[in-house]
């Protein structure tokens, strides 16, 4: 990559980040920011979207159980998705990471899709904390114009509101840009640093998101509920499996 | 549709309805900790007050009646405000709609419109929908799983401006479009086929174990398998999926070392 292709790819993974922070909750949430369309989209700026469908894949299943609702803990797993599947790309490791989930069973890209996880869950997490400051500052928003707003003057409503929507996409660029940065800097040395112990412990991290997604979701609807469709289903996918392959 | 409707319009005019469901998009923009969604129903009103040309004093006690707590799933949302528009337009008229009715259908109708939304769309379709990409992907390459998001969120677009229209058309009988169990039936099925795809996609996953002649042995599929599932039902609804993950790797790598 030349160095004006690198800033053109930093610059739209920036904007993807904004855009698909919007999406998340405070504008339309149609569920293109989740992990696994987002990191699709990102892979589309990088110029490799099949290489980031096995990391979007794994990541929607770890978070598939989550409910973000109301006033339940928030994290950022979209900007988390964006960064790293964009840094990872950018650094050239895109090949490796094969183009169906069926490859993490290779440990060569086991491991680096489960280091890639591991990134985003981190990541994600850190993100949330900015999430939860981002919402506070509207309360304080909220709470300067208290006046104005009870008098009727719904010209503040529409000034809080395009702050919000600003911010929000600010957040989401900055976020994702300082995780891609850094992983694109830091990926080529550092995962060649692994050592092989390490690396078969996150050969089996892509494996884990499969029983978080099931037990996450049976935890959600019901146990008792959940059970003898989740039973059934897994019976037929791995019979169907066995007669696929 | 443009112009100035009459103002007992049963229809919203299609400058103000699309001015309306843009930002009834945007309820959650200025979410807070305090009174969760008001700003962004505050937010909602401005184009219905310029439309009504609204004086100083209707719009204060407008902003008063409106700007307490409010919070309701954002997917059902324009059927609250849909409805509370035709409320707020026959209470402008002098009809028998108290302001006390209108507070008492936004609040009432918020909670039941965000309990059943919530299971509806968090724990059914948005699960259905990205496990159903999963697998499109899978089998038929990035684009599949990309149309297949794209194609439910133009639906729920469409589905969200419909709502608007029929919460306004029918003002307080909306509740009705609540009636019967038909919504129930739907967060039943819709559930139903998100643990069906969950399961397909776990046998799927773990038979092509087989098919890629995994070196892994059966003790460390089965502590993935044990570990997975104990960490996410053990601390589902405490932790998000993130923790859960670092944690249940944590555990892995202890038992690994064991093994």
């Amino acid at each position: 990559m030349t160095g004006l292709e690198l800033a053109v790819t930093w610059i739209g993974v920036a904007l993807v980040g904004a855009v698909l922070a919007l999406d998340e909750t405070a504008l339309a949430q149609t569920w293109l920011a989740q992990p696994l369309p987002a990191a699709l989209c990102t892979g589309l700026v990088a110029g490799d979207p099949a290489a980031a469908l096995v990391p979007g894949f794994f990541m929607q299943l770890l978070v598939l159980g989550n409910l973000p609702v109301g006033a339940a803990s928030t994290l950022d797993a979209t900007s988390a998705t964006i960064g790293v599947v964009g840094g990872v790309l950018v650094a050239g490791a895109g090949p490796a990471l094969g183009a169906s989930p069926l490859a993490v069973w290779q440990a060569g890209a086991g491991w680096q899709i489960g280091l890639m996880l591991v990134i985003m869950a981190v990541a994600s997490h850190l993100g949330g904390h900015l999430v939860r400051l981002e919402r506070r500052s509207h309360l304080a928003w909220k709470l300067a114009v208290y006046r104005q707003l009870r008098d009727g003057d719904f010209q503040v409503v529409d000034m809080l509101q395009r702050r919000a929507l600003g911010v929000c996409a600010l957040r989401g660029a900055a976020v994702t840009l300082l995780v891609a940065v850094l992983v694109g800097m830091l990926w080529p040395v550092g995962s060649a640093a692994i050592p092989e112990a390490a690396r078969r412990v996150l050969a089996l991290a892509p494996l884990l998101t499969v029983p978080l997604a099931v037990g996450g979701l049976s935890d959600r609807v019901g146990h008792r509920r959940a059970a003898p469709w989740l039973v059934g289903s897994l019976v037929l996918g791995l019979g169907l499996g066995w007669w696929l392959w | 549709m443009s112009g100035r409707p009459h103002p007992d319009s049963p229809r919203l005019p299609g400058d103000v309805g699309r001015r309306l469901w843009w930002r009834s998009l945007a309820l959650q923009a200025a979410w807070n900790h305090q009174r969760m969604q008001n700003l962004g129903l505050l937010h909602l009103l401005t184009p219905w007050c310029h439309w009504r040309e609204l004086d100083a004093d209707a719009r204060r006690r407008l902003a008063r009646r409106h700007l307490g707590y409010f919070n309701t799933n954002p997917y059902l949302a324009p059927y609250i405000l849909g409805g509370l528009l035709r409320l707020e337009d026959e209470h402008r008229l002098g009809r028998a709609v108290p302001e006390r009715l209108i507070a008492g259908f936004r609040d009432s109708l918020s909670r039941a419109c965000g309990a059943l939304g919530d299971e509806l769309m968090w724990l059914g379709v948005r699960p259905a929908t990205l496990l159903v990409a999963a697998l499109a992907g899978w089998w038929g390459g990035w684009p599949w799983a990309l149309a297949a998001v794209a194609g439910v969120a133009a639906l729920q677009l469409g589905l969200r401006w419909r709502a608007l229209g029929v919460g306004y058309r029918r003002g307080l009988d909306v509740i009705q479009e609540f009636e019967g169990r038909r919504w129930h039936r739907g967060v039943a099925w819709a559930q139903r086929v998100a643990l069906i795809l969950t399961g397909l996609l776990a046998g799927l996953f773990f038979a092509g174990g087989r098919a890629a002649a995994t070196q892994l042995g059966f003790a460390q599929l089965a502590a993935v398998g044990v570990v997975g599932l104990g960490v996410a039902v053990l601390v589902a609804q405490r932790r998000s999926g993130e923790v859960q993950f670092l944690l249940g790797l944590a555990l892995l790598a202890g038992v690994s070392l064991l093994i």
